[in-house]
């Protein structure tokens, strides 16, 4: 079976999403929470993606999962093969965006009033609970402003999907590849109708983020101000 | 007091209803793709292609697949530089089709390619193309309009740049040197640098002048000039189907498959090579 680059472009984008803001989150959580040397080298080697080349990060996947590394051969039992495999493009898509998705929640956790949360704890709620009901509460703008920007890298995500997934039409051929075939083989209307959706929802995913950034920052004058 | 604050800010996030209306839809779609690219019933074969091969590379994949129902040809395009690490670390690539044979050596010498296997499937030209108002005469009245720039594949990754530097260095003359050679990605991208007027010559395989609406042919370079220009395939090594991509290599040297390769504007190659490959 295949899948057309839109619809495949949409379903890896969620997907890559997904998986940076499972890890993403807990993360940005504990960083801002933490503020060790040690947190700090952590964060700065996670914001790596947003620095190098798409091409690095790439072949750094590539030889990472490649199927001749234990790790490789792992994945490929388990049914995640990556390499030149529609897994692989989310995981492409995830890496980049795992940055934006981490600054911006990271941001957002610190705005949380430290107050609120040792109150909560004093009145004998568990961490976790503190977490589910102060922190992601007061983080869900930041939080979705990350998601936002997220969906949006790995949605035109080319170079490290390029070489860990390939460029396999109706398989692992995402919209950013089809627009450079289409460029490239002279099909330039073809290229335009592209070029348009994924500007189009590029726009609207960064207008989003904007509105909601904003309101991180509206808490963070007011937990300033108190 | 408090409470009121809180309220005000909580509802960060757009209203729950739309949320779970796309996040279910999106879910759905997800849910589709995902079993539907999970659902592979043919034997895939995975067939590495030179981005200037696109067309009749797809040509061959839907003749071999009405011959071959069982089998799913699924082409890889990127330029040879890519395919070459990407071979090189082992990614599941079943046959390549490449530009030139330089590209291949490499694979060769790390065991991904066996010399004997490797065979000259047709045979292209280097052209030297322009806008038709450019009105040029060839390479030597290129040189001696000195501000015009020419277009070509960066050599050390991009076949059609290997041969237009041997071109250069057969005339003697050195654009690079001059600061009048722009380095490109791929022919189609010289192509494109041409088209739009950014250059005002490029270097280009025949088969790709022969698409393009907006240029004309200057000049055309023989074996004497580069070399001869040979689109070569083989099958790889550790591939998982390796009878198959033998067989694919031998099916692009048939008779029939003659007429898709003229038909794009490739020249056959010279009977030596097609004997090679039947030994």
């Amino acid at each position: 079976m295949t899948a057309s680059p839109f619809v495949l472009s949409f379903v890896v984008a969620t997907l890559a999403t997904l998986l940076a803001a499972i890890v993403g989150v807990p993360f940005a959580f504990w960083v801002a929470r933490e503020r060790s040397a040690w947190s700090r080298v952590l964060e700065s080697l996670a914001l790596v993606p947003l620095v190098v080349p798409p091409v690095v990060t790439g072949y750094g996947l590539l030889a990472l999962f490649s199927p001749e590394t234990g790790l490789g051969r792992f994945v490929t039992s388990i049914g995640v093969p990556v390499v030149f495999h529609w897994t692989g493009a989310v995981l492409a898509g995830a890496v980049v965006s795992f940055p934006l998705l981490v600054r911006s929640a990271r941001a957002a956790f610190e705005t949380v009033p430290p107050a609120q949360r040792e109150m909560a704890a004093t009145c004998g709620a568990s961490p976790f609970r503190v977490f589910q009901t102060i922190d992601l509460p007061w983080a869900a703008a930041g939080i979705a402003a990350g998601c936002a920007l997220a969906f949006a890298r790995a949605l035109g995500e080319f170079g490290a999907t390029l070489i860990v997934a390939g460029n396999l039409p109706g398989i692992t051929q995402t919209l950013p590849m089809a627009i450079y075939d289409a460029i490239f083989s002279g099909d330039y209307d073809q290229a335009n109708r592209m070029v348009w959706v994924v500007t189009a929802v590029a726009v609207v995913l960064l207008l989003l983020a904007d509105r909601w950034e904003r309101r991180v920052r509206g808490l963070r004058r007011e937990a300033r101000g108190r | 007091m408090r409470a009121s604050g809180t309220d005000r800010r909580a509802p960060s996030v757009p209203r729950r209803s739309l949320l779970r209306t796309w996040g279910e839809a999106l879910l759905a779609l997800v849910t589709v793709t995902v079993v539907a690219l999970s659902a592979q019933a043919r034997t895939r074969l995975v067939v590495a292609a030179a981005s200037s091969l696109t067309e009749v590379v797809g040509e061959f994949e839907a003749h071999y697949e009405t011959l071959h129902p069982e089998v799913d040809v699924t082409p890889a395009f990127a330029g040879s530089g890519v395919h070459r690490v990407q071979i090189d670390r082992g990614a599941p690539i079943d046959v390549l089709v490449f530009a030139s044979r330089g590209q291949v050596d490499p694979l060769v010498e790390s065991g991904r390619v066996r010399r004997g296997d490797l065979v000259v499937v047709a045979e292209n030209q280097l052209v030297l193309v322009c806008r038709a108002e450019t009105a040029l005469a060839g390479l030597e009245d290129l040189r001696s309009r000195p501000g015009l720039l020419i277009a070509a594949g960066d050599p050390v990754r991009v076949p059609a740049g290997e041969y237009a530097a041997r071109l250069f260095e057969h005339r003697g003359w050195s654009p690079a040197l001059e600061g009048r050679l722009v380095p490109a990605e791929n022919v189609r991208q010289v192509l494109r640098y041409v088209e739009t007027g950014v250059v005002a010559a490029g270097l280009v395989y025949r088969t790709d002048a022969l698409r393009a609406d907006d240029v004309v042919v200057a000049e055309s370079y023989g074996p004497d000039d580069v070399g001869a220009v040979e689109v070569v395939a083989a099958p790889l090594l550790r591939s998982d189907h390796a009878a198959l991509a033998a067989d694919f290599v031998t099916f692009l040297l048939r008779p029939e498959s003659a007429e898709i390769w003229t038909g794009h504007g490739f020249a056959l190659p010279a009977r030596s090579s097609a004997d090679e490959a039947h030994r």
